[in-house]
């Protein structure tokens, strides 16, 4: 039962089309399903669905170069998705990025970066019960009106689409909120469509769509790139297939290093520093430490927090850090774990943990600050040692529920008296930061010996 | 599986559901009723342009009301904005459905006769038109005509319930309803006919089989 088409089929993923405007090769990844197709090279949209290709509005213009390059695959929610088609729409409001996802499996699915925030878009096949003009009930929870019906316009495209799409496209558009969940209605004279949106890390599609979106210091968004590019000839004029340049690729990623290097330390400052201990309660109450002063001299600082607990012992301290201008009031927190960790086991003695911790607060800007230190300490026993009862502190075990300590039926507890461990710290107006040196480093670098890794294996020959 | 052989060109014919009256030659695009033993070429079907569906021929599964079907054909409808699949899944007793795969989405519908006595349905079967946003009160719920276009027939394999000749057309009408739920409604030269269902996701049917399509893996949750 061998149908000769199936197995035609089955060898082929993608339907090859030229663009009569530029001659450019395109691949269509969702055949059978694509209605129309922004040239990647120079932007003319093309009527695909049919076997005629036939042009619908042809331009000659810089295409957009766009943080997910289109073609590229990441997995989210346990699937993977193909970028397959990118809108840039705007509104009132101002402008965002929107992702068309594709899997022959799963179907379609949104990615929208807007302000730097991505969300994760699904269709709706059910719709929303209308409640009142300000709320909406969808799979029983409610939903609030969030922005105002206003209208959107799609300004670029590139890539491919289910629907017929073009620039200038014109929809009317509402949203509506629970929690950082919205429900997005879009509705035209044919049609209306609910997305729901999901909120999505940027570190999580950093993740899954490649190093285009690592995320920053602070986590602050880069800004979108939407610089105009050369068109490429085609798919064998990408960068990187030339001979002789990985000198230069080489070359200029040191170039950036040290470029780096010089900035980071111009941005360091001097090493005035400020040190001092506090004692932390052992599962008690959280300490209270206030400290002070930390002159920041410059305009914008980088500041260096080391914390440690060096008698730390089977003990985790939390520790929240708030750094508070003594004349504005204003708060710059931050948060650090210090841990040790120790046993034995079958394999011999082992530890784990750190028990300092160094935190860099980014940013600080001029003025005399007071240093805030709230620290909790906690005790952690190995389930695989052998002591018992005198050490139990969990909350239901001393209200008197049975435990599955043989030895102490009852779960009687004997409570050993507080013990304080010292926390230590250490500020210094600046330092180098060099992890986030280090990490750079490996990030710039990484391209260029991966590409030379991978033509020396005999890869890049075509 | 039994096989009669094409009329036209002599090719097997593999046979997935002997309930079936007509079935596409996947070698010549041969239309061919059968009748007992007796196989007619009666015309030919248009050969289907490459898809990335992930419905195939064979793929077996299991229907929402627990019977088992197996994907026994399929017929491709093009409009002006785009193009949908109707997978003719076959049922025990020879019985069928179609499951509608548009937009990535699929819907599973069963024949629902009774529909026709409505009497929007038929003043539509006498050539009447049916307009967006109509709507149809059905087991309690309303329906609403969300889509109506005409489309032609792009091409089809397999066993089929009617014949597939190059050039045909028919009327197609979607109707919603809140909760997913939907109705599907059919005019072609021999009448119209009527569908119901919902709006379901690929993993409800249990499919085994799904077409392998290059470059991708089966998600988790279909295998």
């Amino acid at each position: 039962m061998t149908d000769p088409q199936k197995q035609q089929a089955a060898s082929q993923s993608a339907r090859a089309i030229t663009c009569p405007s530029c001659g450019g090769s395109i691949g269509i990844k969702a055949a059978g399903y694509t209605v129309s197709v922004a040239c990647l090279y120079c932007g003319t949209v093309l009527d695909v669905a049919n076997d005629d290709v036939r042009v619908i509005a042809e331009y000659h213009q810089a295409v957009a170069q766009l943080d997910i390059p289109l073609g590229t695959r990441g997995s989210l929610f346990g699937v993977e998705w193909e970028a397959i088609g990118w809108l840039e729409r705007s509104s009132i409001d101002g402008a965002w990025q929107e992702y068309l996802l594709f899997n022959p499996y799963a179907g379609y699915r949104w990615l929208v970066l807007s302000e730097g925030e991505w969300q994760f878009g699904t269709m709706l096949t059910d719709r929303p019960e209308t409640l009142s003009g300000e709320a909406v009930r969808w799979r029983g929870n409610l939903y609030e009106l969030e922005d105002e019906p206003y209208r959107i316009a799609t300004r670029r495209v590139l890539g491919e689409f289910y629907w017929r799409v073009r620039a200038g496209d014109q929809v009317d558009a509402a949203t509506f909120a629970r929690g950082r969940e919205q429900l997005s209605c879009e509705w035209n004279a044919d049609e209306t469509q609910w997305t729901q949106m999901v909120p999505l890390d940027r570190r999580k599609v950093g993740g899954a769509f490649g190093p285009q979106d690592k995320p920053g210091p602070k986590g602050k968004p880069e800004k979108p790139a939407a610089g105009p590019q050369t068109a490429r000839g085609g798919w064998s004029d990408r960068p990187f297939s030339a001979d002789g340049d990985v000198r230069r690729m080489v070359g200029w990623g040191l170039a950036a290093l040290v470029v780096m290097l010089v900035v980071m330390a111009s941005l360091s400052g001097d090493r005035a520093g400020m040190k001092g201990s506090m004692q932390v309660v052992v599962d008690g109450a959280a300490t209270h430490g206030e400290f002070g002063p930390v002159e920041v001299g410059r305009a914008k600082q980088m500041l260096t927090v080391h914390l440690d607990g060096p008698a730390l012992s089977n003990e985790w301290v939390d520790v929240k850090l708030t750094l508070v201008n003594r004349v504005t009031h204003q708060a710059i927190p931050a948060v650090a774990t210090l841990e040790n960790y120790n046993g034995s086991d079958s394999d011999g003695n082992w530890t784990s943990g750190d028990h300092d911790a160094t935190l860099h607060l980014y940013d600080v800007p001029r003025g005399s600050y007071n240093l805030l230190i709230e620290g909790q300490g906690h005790s952690w026993h190995d389930p695989n040692a052998p002591t018992t009862a005198s050490l139990v502190h969990d909350a239901q075990i001393a209200a008197g529920l049975p435990t599955t300590d043989a030895t102490n039926p009852w779960g009687l507890v004997e409570k050993p008296p507080l013990r304080t461990e010292a926390l230590t710290f250490l500020v210094e107006d600046g330092g180098m930061d060099w992890p986030l040196f280090w990490t750079f480093a490996v990030l710039i670098m990484g391209v260029p010996c991966v590409i030379l890794i991978y033509r020396v294996s005999g890869g890049g020959r075509r | 599986m039994s096989e009669l052989l094409c009329p036209q060109c002599g090719a097997p014919v593999p046979l997935r559901s002997a309930a079936m009256p007509y079935a596409v030659c996947g070698h010549c695009q041969s239309v061919i009723r059968r009748e007992g033993d007796t196989a007619t070429r009666i015309g030919e079907a248009a050969s289907l342009p490459f898809d990335v569906s992930p419905i195939e021929l064979g793929m077996r599964g299991t229907a929402p009301d627990g019977a088992p079907f197996t994907v026994a054909g399929r017929v491709r409808w093009g409009w002006g904005d785009g193009a949908w699949n109707e997978w003719l899944l076959a049922l025990p007793n020879g019985g069928y459905a179609w499951l509608g795969e548009a937009m990535g989405q699929f819907q599973y519908l069963t024949e629902r006769a009774n529909l026709l006595d409505h009497p929007l349905l038929r003043e539509f079967a006498q050539g009447g038109a049916l307009p967006l946003g109509a709507t149809i009160d059905l087991d309690g719920r309303i329906f609403t005509a969300a889509d109506v276009k005409r489309a032609t027939c792009l091409g089809s394999e397999g066993d089929l319930p009617f014949a597939t000749p190059i050039g045909l057309a028919i009327d197609s009408i979607d109707f919603r309803e809140p909760s997913g739920a939907a109705l599907s409604v059919q005019r072609d030269p021999d009448g119209v006919s009527a569908y119901a269902g919902a709006y379901i996701d690929l993993s409800v049917l249990k499919p085994k089989g799904l077409r392998r399509i290059e470059g991708w893996t089966l998600p988790e949750a279909l295998r």
